[in-house]
């Protein structure tokens, strides 16, 4: 007999309760004179055997209930000792499906293949196989119900090589768990792998299991030379300049040259020379035209592992990002809205490579997918609890949003709706003193505070109590900060105590105004990087949620396509390559990303091996760990009890619980 | 309880009510009650042989003329009332519920009541109380100051802390009572040793009548309560806890059985029996305790 969760063991204690109760439920009876007590005692002289005998049966029922119930929570296994399973047993193999198993035509992993198959093929009648697959993240790919026949014909066609990285740890994790659920006390680990160094199975804590653990090393011998491709940055650049792009490389015998391919044109090469540890060259060449280009950087010559020899990447324009401008208060003229000297400002700067935008209402916030832009402006708007939470994912997963409140001044409106996002408090509106002027803090770097000198402010909202990485871009003298900029997840909100328009002040006709906008728009859309960042192979790209109804898809290297869930987390990024994110069929560009090959999996030099655990598995798991689950039955005794109570409760109709005492 | 419990209201209802025994009187004074002593009256009885030394104002001188031999006329002598009132005030008679009236003041209110008739028949009344023994407080007499004493002691009753032992009590006053006479005994009856049959049979076999006035709250009659409850009985008899709604039945079920007893127990002892009512109207309790038993009024001797 063995517990997986002993912990719950403590639910025991929850038998006090049905006590306790009846004793409170007792103590806090009202106490009623009666000189017919006698009679009453006669009455119940009558019955008290009875009554008595079902509350103690009412009694034993409920405490057996929680007795059980909490049994099943602690997860109880018991070994089977049945005659007709002797000689089987369960067996669990961890099978590294990582790259670097596929080095050399996937020569190690055929190898793991067939150990494995061997290895089923030598088992008793009756035995298990699980079988984990060891490439990040680490999967089942068969579990304990799987007979080992069927686990071995499963192997014929089932893994192949990946990209992925390696994962021993959460790989023995996920062989322990489905072992402690198999049938036979004999129960063994059999550990299939090249053992380089990113597998780093010294870290794992094989003893942890008490199970005999066998390790096998499909890859002996010298390990042949990779190359492989490391980190890839391109600097940015003004428009029309050439960009740079840094390329790092580790493994390099010999000089090698390296080749950058737009579109599948060749537009830039370079070489990297020789040498031990990490070796790099700059590439030089004209920004292509587009918002988002499709590139790859590549060793000219193949190795023993083709997938870390390719660098996919996404070029993306200069500027240009996509800003969505959410309008609280239309201005019916259409001249002064605060959304209006938004688009004047963002429309002005275009020509310097500022944002393009989209202007649309508060009530239409809902039905649009923020995750298509990346930065949106909430101009006197309060979005909706519903929108909240979706800009919250937006947030989250790396977009810029600008909170303004508009010139009602809701502070606490906002505050309320929107306060776990905001960088700040807003505190009730207040009249601003004529004589507060605009300071410029450390967010407005480069802008020239003699352009708001004339700001005259009718009203704003204070902002109290900034968040800890909270920037400072404009503060009113006397009164404290006035715009703020603060990080939220993988994103930026900034938060303004005025209105973006005309109707509490002259800003928006400070000649400090338009840079501002600019600025404040490259900052929350991320401008400034000319490469989206890289997501390596088998973790898991998260593109941030979506609350609209709208279809969204990624479309995978090879063509294929699968849906992105709507929590926005895509896990279908085994493959080295570019994926698009379309919704409806309309492409959205600021979530397009790129999956590369783990760079330290390429590196082939082998580890040290763990020793093998021997122990003797039927003497060790007869006291550990039981085969036969006994929760469901468990929890079956706790129903089938607590309806027992139910029923005797409804048949003590006549007799209470009667208790005399003198 | 000063304040007094004969209402100028009430005393005109009892107009009508009437103390008598169903069996002989046992005064030493005349008056208006069959007495156990044959003597002058205008009741005649039967003859009797002469025997020298009697008066011979009593030969029946037609009967000599008829049968040759002397005989002599017998005449019940009439003799006054002597009822004596013994009133529970026991801790169980405290009991009042929705604000009536306790037992114990409405066993003071009938026996107030009997006293006023007693006392208006110019018979002689006394008062003794009753708990765990039997204490008298007031001889029977008919002097006249004498009813508005009684009457004071039963306005300033109240009950005593204790249990009950009716039989003691009972044996007690048949001990100290050999001159018989009709005893009323105002009780609720919950005596830890049970109804005190025996005893009633001894008063009975001393020569004394009982009358039994069972008095009982409508709470213990009709058991209103509804909640779950801690019922602690008044006499220390402990507690019981119960939901009554669970209970009502087989409750209503041993009160019959009790109230059953009772009855059964008192006629077996030639008792009157009534059962008070504390929301009663006390009239109608004394009328029907004061009703001419069927043996009295079939002219059987009570004792035959």
């Amino acid at each position: 007999m063995g517990l997986t969760e002993p912990l719950a063991l403590f639910g025991l204690l929850g038998v006090a309760l049905p006590i306790l109760a009846h004793l409170i439920r007792q103590k806090r009876l009202v106490v009623q004179p009666f000189p017919g007590v006698a009679l009453l005692m006669r009455v119940m002289a009558a019955r008290r055997r009875r009554v008595a005998m079902k509350d103690n049966l009412l009694l034993a029922l409920r405490i057996a209930a929680i007795v059980a119930l909490a049994l099943a929570l602690a997860g109880p296994r018991l070994r089977m000792n049945d005659a007709r399973i002797q000689g089987a047993r369960d067996l669990a193999i961890i099978l590294d499906d990582s790259m670097s198993m596929g080095r050399e035509g996937g020569a190690p992993l055929t190898r793991a293949l067939a150990a494995a198959r061997s290895r089923l093929g030598t088992l008793a009648e009756g035995s298990t196989a699980t079988v984990v697959l060891a490439g990040t993240p680490a999967r089942v790919l068969f579990d304990a119900n799987t007979s080992a026949s069927e686990a071995a014909a499963g192997l014929i066609s089932a893994p192949r090589s990946t990209t992925r990285g390696t994962s021993l740890t959460a790989a023995f994790e996920l062989a322990r768990r489905e072992l402690g659920r198999g049938r036979h006390a004999d129960r063994q680990l059999l550990v299939l792998s090249d053992f380089n160094r990113e597998s780093r199975a010294d870290d794992v804590p094989w003893d942890n299991a008490h199970l005999p653990v066998e390790f096998t090393n499909v890859a002996p011998g010298a390990p042949p030379n990779n190359r492989r491709l490391t980190s890839v940055d391109v600097s940015p650049g003004a428009t029309g300049e050439p960009l740079s792009l840094r390329v790092e490389a580790h493994g390099l015998t010999e000089d090698t040259p390296v080749s950058l391919d737009v579109d599948g044109r060749s537009v830039a090469h370079g070489v990297l020379t020789a040498g031990p540890g990490a070796r790099s060259a700059v590439l030089s060449f004209l920004p292509p035209a587009g918002d988002m280009v499709a590139a790859r950087l590549h060793f000219e010559t193949t190795d023993a592992v083709p997938e870390d020899d390719t660098w996919p990447l996404w070029l993306r324009r200069q500027g240009g990002a996509a800003i969505l401008i959410v309008d609280g208060s239309p201005d019916p003229t259409g001249q002064r809205g605060e959304a209006t000297f938004l688009a004047r400002a963002l429309t002005a700067g275009e020509s310097l490579g500022a944002p393009h935008f989209r202007v649309v209402d508060e009530a239409a916030l809902s039905t649009v997918s923020p995750g298509s832009y990346e930065a949106v402006f909430l101009a006197g708007a309060l979005p909706s609890p519903g929108a909240v939470a979706a800009l919250e994912h937006f947030v989250t997963a790396g977009g810029g949003l600008w909170v303004a409140p508009g010139p009602n001044l809701r502070a606490r409106a906002f505050d309320r709706r929107l306060g776990s996002l905001l960088p700040a408090h807003l505190a009730p509106a207040r009249p601003t003193p004529d004589d507060a002027h605009v300071q410029l803090g450390e967010g407005a770097a480069g802008l020239r505070e003699a352009d708001f000198a004339g700001v005259q402010l009718g009203r704003h909202l204070p902002l109290e109590e900034l968040a800890p990485d909270a920037r400072v871009w404009l503060s009113l003298s006397g009164e404290g900060p006035l715009l703020v900029e603060g990080r939220h997840g993988g994103g930026r909100v900034a938060l303004l105590g005025t209105s973006v328009g005309d109707r509490l002040g002259d800003l928006p006709y400070q000649p400090g105004y338009l840079p501002l906008v600019l600025k404040l728009s490259e900052r929350l859309a991320r401008r400034g990087t000319n490469v989206t960042d890289a997501i390596v192979a088998g973790t898991p790209a998260r593109l941030g949620a979506d609350s609209s109804e709208d279809a969204r898809e990624v479309e995978l290297p090879s063509g294929g396509v699968e849906p992105l869930p709507r929590d926005g987390v895509f896990t279908h990024t085994a493959s080295v390559g570019l994926y698009r994110v379309r919704s409806e069929g309309v492409e959205l560009p600021r979530l397009s990303f790129a999956v590369v090959a783990p760079s330290e999996e390429g590196d082939l030099d082998p580890a040290p091996m763990p020793p093998a655990l021997r122990r003797d598995p039927v003497a060790h798991d007869t006291g550990r760990a039981p085969a036969q689950p006994l929760a469901p039955w468990l929890y079956l005794l706790a129903g089938v009890l607590v309806l027992l109570e139910g029923i005797l409760r409804a048949s003590r109709s006549s007799g209470s619980l009667v208790r005399s005492a003198r | 309880m000063s304040e007094p419990l004969l209402t100028p209201e009430l005393l005109p209802r009892l107009a009508a009510l009437k103390a008598q025994a169903s069996q002989v009187a046992d005064g030493l004074w005349g008056g208006t009650h069959r007495s156990a002593r044959h003597g002058a009256s205008v009741v005649f009885v039967d003859r009797r042989p002469y025997s020298p030394g009697d008066d011979p104002r009593l030969l029946d001188w037609r009967a000599l003329a008829r049968t040759d031999r002397p005989s002599i006329k017998r005449f019940e002598e009439e003799a006054e009332l002597e009822v004596h009132l013994l009133l529970d005030r026991s801790a169980s008679m405290g009991f009042s519920h929705a604000g009536r009236p306790t037992k114990l003041e409405h066993a003071a209110l009938l026996l107030s009541a009997l006293t006023f008739v007693v006392a208006r028949q110019r018979d002689r009344v006394g008062l003794a109380f009753v708990d765990h023994k039997l204490e008298p407080v007031a001889p029977a007499r008919s002097q006249p100051g004498h009813a508005a004493t009684v009457l004071e002691l039963l306005a300033t009753v109240s009950p005593r802390e204790g249990g009950t032992d009716l039989a003691r009590a009972l044996s007690e006053f048949a001990e100290m009572k050999r001159r018989r006479s009709l005893v009323v005994l105002a009780t609720d009856l919950l005596d830890p040793q049970g109804i005190p049959a025996e005893a009633f049979r001894v008063l009975r076999a001393r020569g004394h009548e009982l009358k039994l006035l069972h008095v009982a709250d409508p709470a213990e009659l009709d058991f209103p309560f509804r909640e779950p409850a801690r019922f602690r009985g008044l006499e220390g008899e402990g507690e019981v806890i119960a939901d009554p709604l669970q209970i009502a039945e087989a409750y209503a079920v041993e009160l019959a059985r009790f109230l059953g007893e009772a009855r059964h127990l008192a006629l077996d002892a030639n008792a009157a029996y009534a059962l008070a009512r504390s929301d009663a109207r006390p009239e109608q309790t004394l009328s029907e305790l004061l009703a001419p038993s069927p043996r009295a009024r079939t002219g059987r001797r009570a004792w035959a």
